[in-house]
């Protein structure tokens, strides 16, 4: 069957979907090319996603979203696909409010890397607010599971907005990483910092910020790493949108006394061509000690529905 | 000696403060420091000619002279053309006449002299208006803000915001009803934008970001919350 039928079949069985969801129900359908400048090798893709969110009464609030995309490349020999789930609810407890989230990822044809896969990871949180100037703290019991080990964790923390133009979150965290092969348990106690500032009306950045000790029976796992991540967004107006996201990420093995230092800066530009159609162009250049460079191109359209 | 000094300073001044009104008068200016304003401009002849009567005409109207004389040293400042000038003059006086008038259909005379007392009312409420904010938006806009400075300053500046990112004034006079109607802080009002950035990255339409909005800020006692409930 030629590629272009079983993307006219699948447009056919998605607006027939459409067409049955309930009515708070969103999402977006699209096409992507991917092209690995690197490598020489291109891909294309189709993606889909789809949002529903409702008060089930005015103290509890549901939100499912399910997301996927599927890639073939060009000479229609390896395919890739993952698949994202989410539901969450918030229940609002006067002025606080605990939020339970269950997220799956997975794929099921796996991809170069991997077969089919499902990893979970669950998040519980209690936030505690004091007023909208004051340090609200929170306190999350959060895990993630994948086919070596499970994470389970507590982090506690407080989000601070001084001015209305910037806020910052504070969190410490303790996790314990099992290894469903061998038995062992790494701990792992990590400080993160979050920054978020409004540049005008038009646009903002987020620096993120982590530092991370592990401690592990394996010499190949026991050491420090950290992040720092940067985003800015600039939108002139609803049409057009410029994303930049700089990334540095580095680990040291005590045991083994190595560094390991990546990098990478992504670049994307979305367009809004009418209300409910849109177009995005993005690329990314990963500086890594395994591929000196890597930079990737990648271009698509995603046509919306919802309330219009 | 020093009291002869002090003694002719007086006199000076005493003579200053008589001819100052009457020189006022004859310019027919009575705001001091609109007529000092103008007077630092130093205007020619033919220009304070043209100028001064529609001062005079403002002062006439009781409407903020201080705006106008501002407009006049923006004009200056700028070497703009004479003409350009009476032309931003006679379309701010027609402006800020129609600040009035909403101010006062919103709140009533009473209420309403009392609000524009105050030049930077008259001043945020003209802006609104000379950025193509509709009349009927800005009297739903006063009416949402019921006399209250801060709530028509945060308020408007959304609606401002929201215009300018193309956004259609009556989706965010609904959006705005429903912050107004919520528990967070107006002055996080301009967050609200931030939404529509975070919107437009995830392909959502600008339609549905603005529904949920309306749907959720209701019950939102923050604006982290709201963000929470519509991302």
């Amino acid at each position: 069957m030629r590629l272009s039928t079983i993307i006219v079949i699948i447009c056919f069985i998605l607006s027939g979907m459409v067409s049955a969801l309930p009515a708070q129900t969103t999402g977006f359908v699209g096409i992507q090319g991917i092209y690995d400048i690197t490598d020489d090798t291109g891909s294309i893709g189709m993606r889909g996603n789809l949002d529903y969110r409702t008060l089930i009464d005015p103290d509890m609030y549901l939100h499912a979203a399910f997301s996927g995309e599927g890639e073939i490349d060009l000479n229609f020999t390896n395919t890739s696909d993952r698949l994202l789930m989410q539901v969450d609810s918030t229940w609002f407890l006067a002025d606080d409010e605990l939020y339970a989230a269950v997220t799956a990822e997975g794929s099921i044809g796996g991809n170069e890397d991997s077969s089919s896969y499902l990893f979970p990871d669950w998040d519980i949180t209690y936030r505690k607010f004091f007023g909208y100037r004051a340090i609200n703290p929170f306190v999350s019991y959060r895990g993630s599971s994948t086919q070596e080990s499970i994470v389970n964790g507590i982090k506690v923390g407080f989000i601070h907005a001084p001015k209305v133009e910037l806020s910052y979150t504070v969190g410490i965290s303790g996790d314990v990483d099992t290894y469903f092969a061998s038995g062992e348990t790494d701990v792992l106690a990590s400080l993160d910092l979050q920054l978020s500032q409004l540049i005008g009306l038009k646009g903002n950045w987020i620096t993120y910020g982590s530092f991370t000790y592990r401690t592990s029976q394996d010499n190949t796992r026991e050491g420090i790493s950290g992040v720092l991540r940067s985003e800015f967004t600039y939108a002139p107006t609803r049409r057009l949108q410029v994303h930049v996201s700089p990334a540095g990420y580095w680990e040291y093995l005590t045991q083994l006394s190595q560094w390991n230092i990546s990098g990478e800066i992504a670049l994307r530009t979305d367009i809004e061509m009418t209300p409910w159609l849109f177009g995005y162009l993005s690329s990314s250049i990963a500086v890594s000690a395994d591929a000196l460079w890597d930079v990737t191109v990648t271009i698509g359209s995603d046509i919306a529905w919802g309330s219009w | 000696m020093a009291k002869r000094t002090l003694v002719c300073a007086k006199l000076s001044l005493g003579i200053i403060l008589l001819i100052l009104p009457a020189a006022m008068l004859s310019g027919g200016i009575r705001n001091v420091q609109a007529y000092e304003a103008l007077n630092r401009l130093q205007l020619q002849k033919t220009e304070q000619e043209r100028i001064i009567p529609l001062i005079e005409q403002a002062e006439e109207q009781e409407l903020p002279t201080d705006y106008l004389i501002l407009r006049i040293q923006e004009g200056v400042a700028k070497k703009i053309p004479l003409q350009k000038i009476e032309a931003a003059l006679q379309q701010d006086m027609a402006v800020l006449e129609s600040a009035r008038t909403l101010v006062y259909t919103a709140l009533g005379p009473v209420r309403g002299e009392g609000f524009l007392k105050d030049t930077a009312h008259w001043n945020r409420i003209a802006t609104l208006i000379k950025e193509g904010i509709g009349q009927q938006h800005m009297l739903e806009l006063l009416q949402l803000a019921d006399g209250s400075y801060d709530q028509l300053r945060h308020a408007g500046g959304l609606l401002l915001a929201l215009h300018q990112w193309e956004i259609d004034d009556r989706t965010s006079m609904h959006i705005i009803k429903s912050l107004t109607q919520s528990e967070i802080s107006s002055d996080e009002y301009r967050n609200v934008i931030t939404l529509f950035q975070e919107a437009l990255s995830r392909h959502i339409p600008v339609s549905e970001m603005a529904e949920r909005i309306i749907r959720f800020a209701a019950e939102s006692h923050s604006f982290a919350q709201l963000q929470r409930l519509t991302r």
